[in-house]
């Protein structure tokens, strides 16, 4: 069973929307997290350095969304 | 944390001698309130006095039995294996009525993450305003998500999701306020427990909240929640006897469905339904594991308003269970009377600290005694129970990396509530409800003078008792020093009121 190009777009916007939305409000409440950890200082600053790496690679794995989708868009495939 | 080491090393053994100081110290105030001879008008403030005692004692005892009890207990529920692709159908819920669309759709977003397969996402729009409606629907067709609405309007956040309940088909009911988002491993955490016990009614998680940097009333009101979803809801849990707080839950709509749904004439529907539910031989678990973050009150008046609406909610479901005490006895376990109890009365500490407030003060003021102790007396038994339960507290909360300064701000936080927990339990009393109007200054709320005057009353009243107990100290020093130190510390706490009404900052003031 394929996908239409039309479809597969869709689900690509969605994909890209939710990540781009989800990210702020999960770091948000990381942080407090890290604050209720009861984790010396230290360890707490490693750690939201850390989260601060993995909020960057998801906003590489945005790029690459975004990538596929203008790759899609281009192509003259219609069905996948 | 290497303080208390020492204390937590031998917790139980502590435990048990700070609950054997209360007591002793009860015991005593009792005996000596009851065969001292004193005037009819300080016999009165004697009773105020031992009133507001009583209450602390007998709430203290709770925790230290609380504390005792789950020392060195795991979490036992068993768990069933879910089959991937064939778990159980769950509704997942947030009903709001106006709520800001940004604060929703941070919500429905968290909903749209959980990583579960067979879950319905539904939003229940409860809104008047058309607005307010406009958005629901905008929101619901930007997420793919489901709006509910209602033909009648009754009975709040219990009545539309009674209405819900009556057309669904999934097995579970997740249920969510507007501003608390679930991690995404929430649904597949819980809902093991309720597939391996179809007696289980609903499993509880913590609320704990994210804002506390916001300002010292969301940090206070953030460790009031601590405090509560740490030991006292674990012991709860050991007792069978945890209530639903209202959101961050799973519930079994059967089990739901058999107590008539949620209780429409409760303001705290969700603790209304809970003793219904233990009441049918249900079982309610507690999953001590933070799976919910959410936003708490930020200002004074909404931290008040907060805790007006459930205090007199669950005053109003206190009455319900001292009659059902009364007519049947034995529709619950000891200790789910004890636990019901005691969360049932929580909210008249307001009128515990009132009394405990004023009769420093009218010692001072106009030489009414109301503590009838001798000195040697005195430091014989209020000192060990004092000294103990604090410890105890203090141990057990620093064992979870709680700060003692953190843990004062949510205790300060909670006594400056007197006013607005008097106001609204006494109207809970006679059947009354409690409207709370807010008030705000230059688009962020604070409290006025006229929400300020009874802390301005009480500060006069404490300053003066001070100033004339200076002046009589020579007279009597034991018992005036006593007195003064009191007024002192209710100074102290009162005074904090100030730095929490100061509105949070703006975001451009912040980052300045």
């Amino acid at each position: 069973m394929g996908v239409t190009k039309k479809e597969l777009l869709k689900l690509i916007d969605e994909a890209i929307d939710l990540e781009e939305k989800s990210i702020p409000v999960y770091r948000k409440h990381l942080d407090t997290a890290l604050f209720w950890s009861g984790l010396p200082t230290g360890e707490r600053r490693q750690l939201n350095i850390y989260l601060n790496v993995l909020a960057k690679e998801s906003g590489k794995h945005f790029a690459r969304l975004t990538a596929l989708k203008e790759k899609i868009e281009k192509g003259e495939k219609d069905v996948y | 944390m290497k303080f208390f080491h020492f204390f937590l090393l031998r917790l139980r053994v502590f435990t048990l001698v700070a609950s054997v100081a209360v007591c002793v110290y009860f015991v005593a105030r009792v005996l000596i309130f009851s065969y001292s001879d004193y005037t009819p008008v300080e016999k009165l403030f004697g009773l105020l006095l031992l009133t507001g005692e009583t209450y602390m004692l007998v709430h203290a005892l709770g925790y230290m039995v609380n504390a005792f009890n789950i020392r060195g207990k795991g979490l036992e529920a068993p768990r069933a294996e879910l089959k991937k692709g064939g778990e159980p159908w769950v509704a997942v819920v947030v009903a709001a009525r106006h709520e800001p669309k940004e604060i929703l759709e941070e919500t429905i977003i968290t909903f749209r993450n959980l990583d579960y397969a067979n879950k319905n996402i539904y939003f229940l729009d409860d809104s008047s305003d058309q607005r307010y409606k406009d958005e629901a629907d905008a929101l619901a067709a930007r997420h793919g998500i489901k709006v509910f609405r209602r033909e009648e309007r009754r009975g709040a956040k219990a009545g539309i999701v009674n209405a819900f309940m009556s057309g669904m088909t999934e097995k579970y009911l997740a249920i969510f306020d507007a501003d608390q988002n679930p991690m995404p491993d929430f649904l597949n955490d819980l809902v093991p427990y309720l597939e391996a016990n179809d007696n289980l009614a609903f499993v509880q998680t913590p609320q704990f909240y994210s804002n506390l940097g916001d300002s010292p009333v969301a940090m206070g009101a953030g460790m009031q929640q601590a405090i509560f979803y740490e030991s006292i809801c674990e012991g709860k849990n050991l007792n069978d006897a945890m209530f639903c707080c209202g959101t961050n839950v799973v519930f079994r709509l059967s089990a739901l469905l058999s107590v008539g749904g949620f209780d429409e004439t409760s303001i705290t529907e969700d603790f209304a339904t809970s003793v219904k539910l233990h009441t049918k031989g249900y079982k309610s678990l507690y999953h001590p594991h933070v799976k919910v973050f959410g936003m708490g009150p930020d200002t004074l008046p909404a931290y008040f308003k907060q805790q007006a609406r459930w205090s007199g909610g669950t005053v109003s479901v206190f009455r319900r269970v001292l009659w059902q005490l009364f007519r049947a006895p034995r529709s619950l376990t000891f200790m789910q009377w004890v636990e019901y109890l005691l969360a049932g009365s929580y909210y008249f500490v307001g009128w515990a600290f009132f009394f405990l407030m004023i009769c420093p003060i009218a010692f001072l003021l106009f030489n009414v005694p109301s503590f009838f102790l001798d000195p040697e007396i005195y430091i014989a038994t209020f000192v060990p129970y004092f000294s103990l339960s604090l410890l105890v507290f203090y141990a057990t909360m620093s064992e979870r990396h709680y700060t003692a300064k953190q843990i004062y701000t949510g205790l300060i936080l909670g006594s400056l509530c007197f006013p607005v927990l008097m106001k609204s339990t006494l109207l809970a009393m006679f059947g009354k409800k409690m409207t709370f109007v807010v008030t705000t200054k230059g688009g962020r709320e604070r409290l006025d003078w006229k929400g300020l005057w009874p802390y301005g009353v009480m500060l006069g009243l404490n300053i003066a008792a001070i100033a004339v107990g200076a002046l009589r100290f020579k007279d009597n020093p034991y018992a005036i020093g006593v007195n003064m130190f009191w007024a002192a510390y209710h100074i102290f706490i009162l005074s904090n009121i100030f730095r929490f009404n100061e509105p949070p900052a703006l975001p451009e003031e912040a980052a300045a």
